[in-house]
């Protein structure tokens, strides 16, 4: 199964394994990550479960498209070059592992 | 001191966030969660999208991890129905006959759609759409259905209606009034959510209502309307509004409108009682009126009113102070409000329709009060942010696409 790690800015990290098809964020509802809020469930409409992730693992995932990239541009903590939305990072059998680091504030 | 008891009635958004909100604002006693429910739980928006559509199925949706409950020492009680409620001793009574103490009690008692009283509105073939077993009752009627009625131009029957063509149904919408969603959205909206429909295959009857559901031989029922005649069809989706479920709170003699009455932190008029969540009605600060309780039947709403009540329960109140926001899913269009619909502003258009990306400003005394955007997130997130700071903005800024509202908040 897929496995995201989830580092907090405090420096503690959790990594949790879900079943591929799944996105970044449901594995962290599913798993209690503090941090993501995902208001909207993950219908790209609140940009509340704000990630960022490394330069390497961002070139194996499908680029954001048009409204997750204005998304982004409206994040509560500033947006980075990456910064994703985690609903929109779905997990797969190729990209299946993941480390994502949260950032300071969603809303 | 003994160890206060937080009671929470209901098992839907508000009660979860009621419980979260209560742990993380540090309240330490014990939580009790009553729901009538079988599951723990769960997201009702995909009920009318993506669970329809068979792209989202029922394990992904519970609002929280199963550890959550455990970890927050929430003692989730599911299939047990709350009949009544003390407020002077201060305790509740149960279906099977048991009485519950609280030191704080939380009403998250949700809504149930509102009844179409036609003949024929209780045959097999007709559904409501609220809770999970709705949606999975009517997903296993499509299969095999040809042709769907919604009776209803709400945003459960737009949602219900273009997941139905997608699945290449026919789909025929009846709308009573003379405009789909005139309550919710100014018209230049109504009308392009309603021209989309049309263009992609949807009959969109306005004017029209129903006045008797009758069943057919071979199995099919048919919708007689005020027009006169008969719409045959396989099945039959009635989306036309929901009512607060508010009877324990009235019976207790709870002050109540169409809602619960609360103050911005939950409160209702009885001590140590909460309301949240789609039984609520509540004053909204940025509402034309700001005094007014009010139903806004919204996520957002429901969970930013829990996380206030929690925080009284924990003893550190905040109020609720939140801009509203909603969205909608049809087809390929995103459709997003920011702030609430009064009726009284004035519209500035910002895009271009014809691809399909634009937003309505509604404006008051040079301030945005809402917004209505399709595909537009960023108009929308940035509305969100106008509204609550209380800008004054110019309306050519708004007008012109080309220009970067984020700018405004810029030193």
């Amino acid at each position: 199964m897929p496995k995201v790690t989830f580092k907090q800015l405090d420096g503690s990290a959790q990594t949790v394994e879900v079943k591929a098809g799944l996105s970044v964020m449901e594995a962290a509802i599913q798993n209690n990550i503090s941090g993501i809020e995902a208001e909207c469930g993950g219908s790209c409409s609140c940009a509340t479960c704000h990630v960022y992730v490394s330069e390497a693992d961002l070139a194996r995932l499908e680029p954001a498209d048009d409204l997750e990239d204005e998304m982004l541009d409206c994040t509560v903590s500033e947006r980075q070059p990456g910064s994703r939305l985690s609903c929109q990072l779905t997990l797969t059998d190729e990209v299946s592992e993941l480390t994502v680091t949260i950032p300071e504030a969603q809303v | 001191m003994s160890v206060q008891r937080l009671v929470i009635v209901g098992g839907s958004y508000a009660a979860q966030q009621v419980a979260a909100s209560a742990r993380e604002f540090g309240f330490a006693g014990d939580i009790a969660m009553i729901s009538k429910e079988d599951q723990p739980p769960y997201q009702r928006p995909p009920l009318s999208k993506s669970f329809l559509s068979g792209k989202l199925d029922e394990s992904r949706l519970p609002l929280v991890g199963e550890s959550f409950y455990s970890d927050n020492r929430v003692d989730l009680r599911l299939g047990q129905e709350v009949v009544s409620i003390d407020p002077l001793q201060r305790d509740l009574q149960l279906a099977d006959g048991t009485t519950e103490p609280y030191d704080w009690l939380a009403l998250c008692t949700g809504a149930r759609p509102r009844r179409l009283p036609i003949p024929g509105e209780a045959l097999a073939q007709v559904h409501y759409l609220r809770t999970l077993s709705d949606a999975q009752r009517l997903k296993r009627s499509l299969d095999g259905a040809a042709h769907l009625c919604v009776i209803g131009g709400g945003f459960i029957g737009l949602e219900v209606a273009a997941v139905c063509r997608q699945l290449g149904l026919k789909v025929t919408v009846l709308e009573a009034s003379s405009a789909i969603l005139q309550r919710a959205l100014p018209g230049a909206i109504g009308q392009f959510l309603m021209a989309s429909h049309e263009q992609e295959g949807v009959s969109v009857r306005l004017n029209c209502s129903a006045h008797e559901i009758t069943e057919n031989p071979n199995g099919s029922v048919s919708v007689v309307t005020s027009k006169g005649d008969a719409i045959e069809c396989d099945q039959v989706v009635i989306g036309i509004g929901a009512e607060p479920n508010q009877q324990l709170a009235e019976e207790a003699g709870l002050l109540c409108t169409r809602g619960i009455v609360t103050d911005t932190l939950g409160q209702s008029s009885a001590d140590r009682i909460l309301a949240a969540g789609d039984c609520a009605a509540f004053p909204s600060p940025f509402a034309a009126d700001p005094e007014q309780p009010m139903l806004l039947e919204s996520i957002q709403a429901t969970r930013d009113l829990a996380r206030a009540a929690g925080s009284l329960v924990a003893g550190k109140p905040q109020p609720y102070n939140a801009v509203p926001w909603f969205w909608s899913d049809q087809y390929n269009l995103k459709l997003q409000i920011a702030g609430l619909y009064r009726g009284d502003e004035e519209f500035v258009f910002r895009g271009d329709v014809s691809a399909q990306k634009f937003s309505v400003f509604g404006m008051h005394q040079s301030r945005v009060v809402s917004a209505f955007s399709i595909n537009s997130p960023a108009d929308h997130m940035m509305a969100r942010k106008l509204i609550a700071e209380r800008m004054d903005v110019e309306v050519s800024h708004l007008e012109d696409a080309g220009f970067k509202l984020k700018t405004l908040f810029e030193k």
